[in-house]
């Protein structure tokens, strides 16, 4: 009986503890993610590390309202659960001064551009954004991961979310939805290609 | 080295369980992201769980499967020990598992209980048929609680055990087909299919294939039948190539009497004679239906065997004195050791402890081999109770063997006269290391 108590104390005490120090770490987990996905997978890691955006200056000719770096900072203060997000935001802001020097202006169109799919252990996503001119207006799931129930209930209610975070922060540099962490950085890989397409 | 190996086997054998169970662990560490919600972590651990859980399934099939090695160096009565406290672990582990699950994915999805529920049992591969294996295995671990398991018949116990099997079966799949360790990981996913591939090899090899491949080689079959006391009788065993089972003295075999009535039936039998190259002996008592049905057994009939078992032999002697405690019909694998086990002269004693004087088999046997060997035998005889069992008092120990503190032990008999007898040759000074059984009721 002592013997008994004894080992599911233990074994409770070891999962907390386990899950404990997990929820402490972000590194190994992002780099994984990369791994199983052998083609597009290897945007996730370029993401984390250097975001997409910085080479692409065209991009950004007609600054418009909402295209200022004004939201983006609020969602950071506001929200800086993750160290990553924070990382995420410094090479964001050394681009900005790139910016401006390219001259050349474009009338404002609206286009719609897809981006790389992203593949997750779930399955691939990718996503379409809608541009008017430099502004996001909309972000629609071209694919998500849907492999058994459990996987598109997920991706059914992380969607929403990450569309609506998307919008509001006019760039890929949002938070992953709890509960939905892989398709949320799936989401956001995807995103983020698309609009450097867009740009480009 | 070998003598290292048989010592530690027992350790060798936690290590490597251990072993597993840390690779294991790492594989959900790496491939994990941090969980960021309450919901999430409860899905963690709901994996983890499941991991352990299928993982303690592999270690269960592998000591169902009877290994020569470990029935021989581990022993089985400590196997049996091992295997219905690593079964009841998974059992939690599994209903764990269930729980975590559901509660996670509940939580995660912003779904209610009852709607997730539907969603696990209908949405995702052979998560259905997992439940019921999970069911069988609840199942038979309540049967298997020692409340519940007095009360059923061994025949319905053991028939039970085998929907274990369907239950493993039954998991396996939705491990493969929804395991978030698996689905994404190749490499992974092949490993545990491995693991159990391989596990029930050895299961199938050990469990059915050897003891039919015996039937043609060995071409068992029973010579004569001898009475050795009212409901006691001896059977000796005849075949080819009985050197190749490699049988030791004090160790048992299951036998399978191929009767019309008892083909069905394998039982657990000590050899109560030293194993020779032309006949093996057994003997039995009749303690129910299939003992009684044995003591008519007719010369001729054929026996399928499983084994040699047993880890109660000379290897695990490590002094030159011996005392060897029998009680009942327990006396069969001492009597096996009694003849061959290696001993200083004058250093060996049998203490025999039996409630009747009809009860005592082999009484002209023991006296011979004690002349031959001067060895010595002490007959305890008288009904068991509160005024007898002080026969087996540390005092009377001493008395019978002075030196007792500096001899090996080997004890076999019912479980209350063996826990006396343990208890009492600690008291003496024996430490556990030296003292050695095996049990007869499982
Ligand atoms: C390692 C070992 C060595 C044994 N050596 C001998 C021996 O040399 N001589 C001898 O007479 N008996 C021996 N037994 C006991 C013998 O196996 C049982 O008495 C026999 O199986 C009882 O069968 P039954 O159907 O007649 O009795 P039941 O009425 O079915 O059972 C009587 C008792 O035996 C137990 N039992 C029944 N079947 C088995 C089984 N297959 N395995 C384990 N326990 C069982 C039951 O739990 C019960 O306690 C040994 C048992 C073990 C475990």
């Amino acid at each position: 009986m002592k013997r008994i108590v004894l080992t599911a104390l233990t074994t409770i005490t070891g999962i907390v503890l386990l899950l404990g120090v997990k929820s402490q770490t972000g590194a190994p987990g992002l780099a994984t993610l990369a791994a199983p996905g052998a083609g597009s997978g290897s945007t996730a890691t370029k993401r984390t590390s250097a975001p997409r955006a910085t080479p692409t200056p065209t991009a950004t000719v007609t600054p418009t309202p909402t295209g200022t770096p004004t939201p983006r900072k609020k969602k950071l203060t506001t929200k800086k659960k993750s160290s990553t997000s924070k990382a995420k935001a410094t090479p964001r802001k050394v681009t900005h001064p790139r910016v401006t020097p390219k001259p050349k202006p474009k009338p404002v169109t609206r286009m719609k551009v897809a981006g790389q799919t992203a593949d997750t252990p779930y399955g691939p996503v990718q996503v379409k954004v809608t541009m008017l001119g430099h502004r996001i207006t909309d972000v629609t799931a071209l694919q998500l991961p849907g492999g058994n129930q459990r996987s598109s209930e997920i991706a059914g209610f992380a969607a929403p979310q990450l569309r609506k975070e998307a919008l509001s922060a006019q760039s890929a540099h949002i938070d992953s939805v709890s509960g939905a962490t892989y398709t949320s950085q799936g989401y956001i890989t995807s995103l983020q290609s698309a609009l450097d397409r867009a740009g480009a | 080295m070998r003598a290292l190996m048989v010592r530690h086997s027992p350790w060798l054998v936690w290590c490597g369980v251990a072993a597993g169970a840390a690779a294991l662990t790492l594989l959900w560490w790496t491939s994990t992201l941090p969980p960021t919600s309450f919901g999430a972590q409860l899905t963690e651990a709901g994996r983890l769980t499941g991991l352990y859980a299928g993982y303690l399934v592999v270690i269960l099939l592998v000591l169902m499967a009877r290994l020569p090695l470990l029935e021989r160096q581990v022993g089985t009565d400590r196997l049996a020990r091992i295997h219905s406290m690593v079964g009841r672990y998974v059992v939690c582990m599994t209903v764990a598992h269930m729980v975590l699950i559901w509660l996670g994915y509940a939580m995660t999805a912003h779904a209610g209980l009852g709607k997730e529920l539907t969603q696990l049992l209908t949405g995702f591969p052979y998560v259905l048929w997992a439940v019921i294996g999970a069911g069988l295995f609840v199942l038979v671990g309540v049967v298997s609680a020692t409340a519940v398991r007095s009360r059923v018949s061994y025949e319905t116990w053991y028939l039970l055990h085998l929907l274990t099997y369907a239950g493993i079966a039954l998991a396996f799949w939705h491990q493969i087909l929804t395991g978030a360790q698996f689905v994404p990981n190749a490499v992974a996913r092949w490993g545990w299919i491995g693991a159990y591939a391989a596990a029930s090899a050895l299961l199938i090899w050990f469990r059915l294939l050897v003891p039919v491949r015996n039937v043609w080689r060995h071409r068992l079959e029973v010579a004569a039948v001898r009475t050795e006391a009212p409901g006691v009788v001896s059977v000796y065993l005849t075949g080819a190539r009985l050197d190749d089972l490699g049988a030791e003295a004090g160790q048992f075999m299951r036998l399978r009497f191929l009767t019309r009535n008892e083909w069905w039936q394998s039982h657990p039998y000590s050899l109560s004679a030293a194993p020779n190259p032309s006949w093996l002996r057994v003997t039995i008592k009749a303690l129910g239906d299939h003992t009684e049905q044995l003591q008519r057994i007719r010369p001729g009939t054929r026996v399928l065997a499983e084994g040699p078992y047993g880890a109660l032999t000379a290897r695990r002697r490590s002094r030159h004195g011996v005392v060897l405690i029998a009680g009942g019909v327990g006396v069969t694998p001492l009597r096996a050791l009694f003849e061959s086990l290696p001993a200083e002269e004058g250093r060996l004693t049998l203490i025999y402890r039996a409630s009747k004087h009809e009860d005592v088999v082999f009484r002209h046997e023991l006296d011979e081999i004690a002349a031959d060997r001067r060895a010595v035998v002490h007959y305890l005889v008288g009904p068991p109770g509160p005024g007898q069992e002080p026969a087996l008092h540390p005092n009377w120990l001493r008395r019978l063997v002075p030196d007792v503190a500096e001899r090996d032990a080997y004890l076999c008999g019912p479980g209350g006269m063996m826990t006396t007898a343990i208890e009492s040759l600690r008291e003496c000074g024996v430490p556990a290391r030296r003292i050695h059984h095996e049990d007869f009721s499982f």
